[in-house]
């Protein structure tokens, strides 16, 4: 047997039979292949997050030194920034006073109400043109269990669709991001009534940041700067999260009428994301019951 | 002593390891060029293979694929509706990639250092190459046709870009694996036990 490991062939053929086996197994849903990775996590990501600001803690001290003299000059522009802002904010407080009692008084529903809306930062970016799945620093340990058959809807800062959950390890999670080939969303156009078609990332079309729009209704005709929002349908995104703008119809065959989709978000300047979790509306299922 | 040695190897590679992934999918927004992002765990690899042999390219391989399957494994499982990350790719395209690199042209080049370079290239095209291969593959058999990049584009926007930023990104690695590697003076002395034409010496620049 030993003389058998000490043979390189032997060794790579054997290794390789059992990472085919480890591949196909994890293609199953719930495999117990993804939980090989929850132990990993315990110890990788606090290292990976140690490289990541040690990193970021070098660079900000060089960046530091070269922009003291613009940091001075700023630090005066800000403060006066500071000062309309804290107007400005002195404002807006008023006027959410003011929308709360009016959707009192008129019975007005937000639209993600139902969601509960949750912060994480980005830990990790795609590794190549393939691995480009990102990890966020929200986990299991953070009570965020991802359960089977279960995702939730990532988007920005200002709501606009980033991608889905894809899987959850004890420090982090997995988010498969709109571009990627394996993502797909029912999507409408942002008009009353608007056409239900469906985004999905391509290969063809990542690099430059689009997606690719199909299953255009034949009696639809979508036109330059039509803006898409998730339909709601399939109950994983909530309906009205913006995805983007289409900026090119391809029309050439009837039963293959395509479009290519500008996201509104920019993957690559993102630093934090945000979760929305369905949240159960008690009242209404006391009212049920 | 060869305890000793061991766990130096050990240690080492596994600083290199965990440094270089998590510099790799922490910075890929600065370590990119026109669109593609530095490979230093695919560069770690085959500078390893190359320089250190086949024994020591398995295992490099096979953890560095683990940590990038970990970090960023490709979705290509489950269904539209519920996709589901792959384990596994990684670590065997890496383990492939290290192979191949302490086996080919092992008697021409002599792990010769400057020629280390060449190695990179090879691996490298080779790596985007079965890539495109795959990805396309999936692309076909998940029935979303067979309309993909042409040639010309994958040569420009793909493996051209790849090919400068992992020539670039070879030199720093190639560095610290002569000079702060797991072997002393960069030689791993069981080289020049396994072959007849003590190629060991030839690992000088």
């Amino acid at each position: 047997m030993r003389r058998l490991l000490s043979n390189k062939i032997f060794l790579v053929l054997m290794l390789t039979l059992l990472i085919v086996a480890i591949i196909i197994m994890s293609t199953i849903p719930g495999s117990p292949i993804h939980g090989l990775t929850s132990p990993a996590s315990f110890v990788i990501d606090p290292m990976q997050k140690g490289v990541k600001s040690a990193g970021e803690g070098f660079s900000d001290f060089f960046a530091a030194i070269s922009n003291g003299m613009t940091i001075r000059k700023e630090n005066e522009e800000l403060k006066a920034e500071i000062a309309e802002l804290e107007y400005q904010v002195a404002q807006g407080e008023e006027a959410i006073r003011r929308w709360e009692e009016l959707k009192e008084a008129f019975l007005i529903k937000d639209t993600f109400e139902n969601y509960l809306v949750v912060g994480a930062s980005i830990l990790t970016r795609e590794a190549d043109e393939w691995f480009s799945v990102i990890r966020v620093d929200l986990g299991e340990n953070d009570g965020f269990v991802l359960a089977e058959g279960d995702s939730y809807a990532v988007v920005d800062a200002r709501m606009n669709l980033v991608g889905r959950i894809m899987t959850t390890d004890p420090e982090s999670s997995k988010v498969l991001p709109l571009l990627h080939e394996g993502f797909s969303v029912s999507a409408k156009v942002n008009t009353v009534n608007g056409a239900v078609v469906k985004i999905s990332g391509e290969t063809s079309l990542k690099q430059d940041g689009l997606c690719k729009v199909t299953r255009i209704p034949s009696t639809v005709e979508l036109k330059v700067g039509d803006e898409l929002v998730t339909s709601g349908q399939g109950g994983l995104f909530p309906a009205g999260i913006p995805i983007g703008v289409i900026v090119s119809v391809d029309y050439s065959s009837e039963l293959n009428r395509t479009a290519v989709l500008k996201p509104h978000v920019i993957i690559g300047e993102l630093k934090d994301i945000f979760i929305m979790v369905a949240v159960e509306d008690s009242t209404d299922s006391n009212e049920n019951e | 002593m060869k305890n000793k040695i061991l766990i130096r190897k050990i240690i080492i590679y596994a600083l290199y390891i965990i440094i270089l992934s998590a510099i790799q999918v922490s910075f890929s927004d600065t370590l990119i060029l026109f669109g593609q992002v530095a490979d230093l765990m695919l560069v770690f690899v085959i500078v390893c293979g190359y320089l250190f042999g086949t024994k020591d390219a398995i295992f490099v391989g096979l953890i560095t694929g683990f940590f990038r399957d970990y970090y960023s494994g490709p979705a290509l499982g489950g269904s539209p509706d519920q996709p589901s990350a792959i384990f596994g790719i990684g670590m065997l395209l890496l383990l492939y990639a290290g192979v191949l690199s302490s086996v080919l042209f092992k008697r021409a080049f002599h792990r010769k250092l400057p020629l280390a370079f060449v190695q990179v290239m090879i691996v490298t095209v080779a790596y985007k190459a079965i890539g495109h291969a795959i990805a396309l593959g999936v692309q076909i058999l998940s029935g979303n046709g067979s309309e993909y990049l042409s040639l010309i584009s994958i040569l420009i926007n793909s493996i051209l870009p790849q090919l400068l930023i992992n020539l670039i990104a070879v030199v720093p690695i190639i560095f610290m694996m002569k000079y702060f590697g797991p072997y002393k003076k960069g030689i791993n002395p069981d080289l020049s036990d396994e072959k007849s034409d003590s190629e060991a010496i030839w690992q000088s620049v």
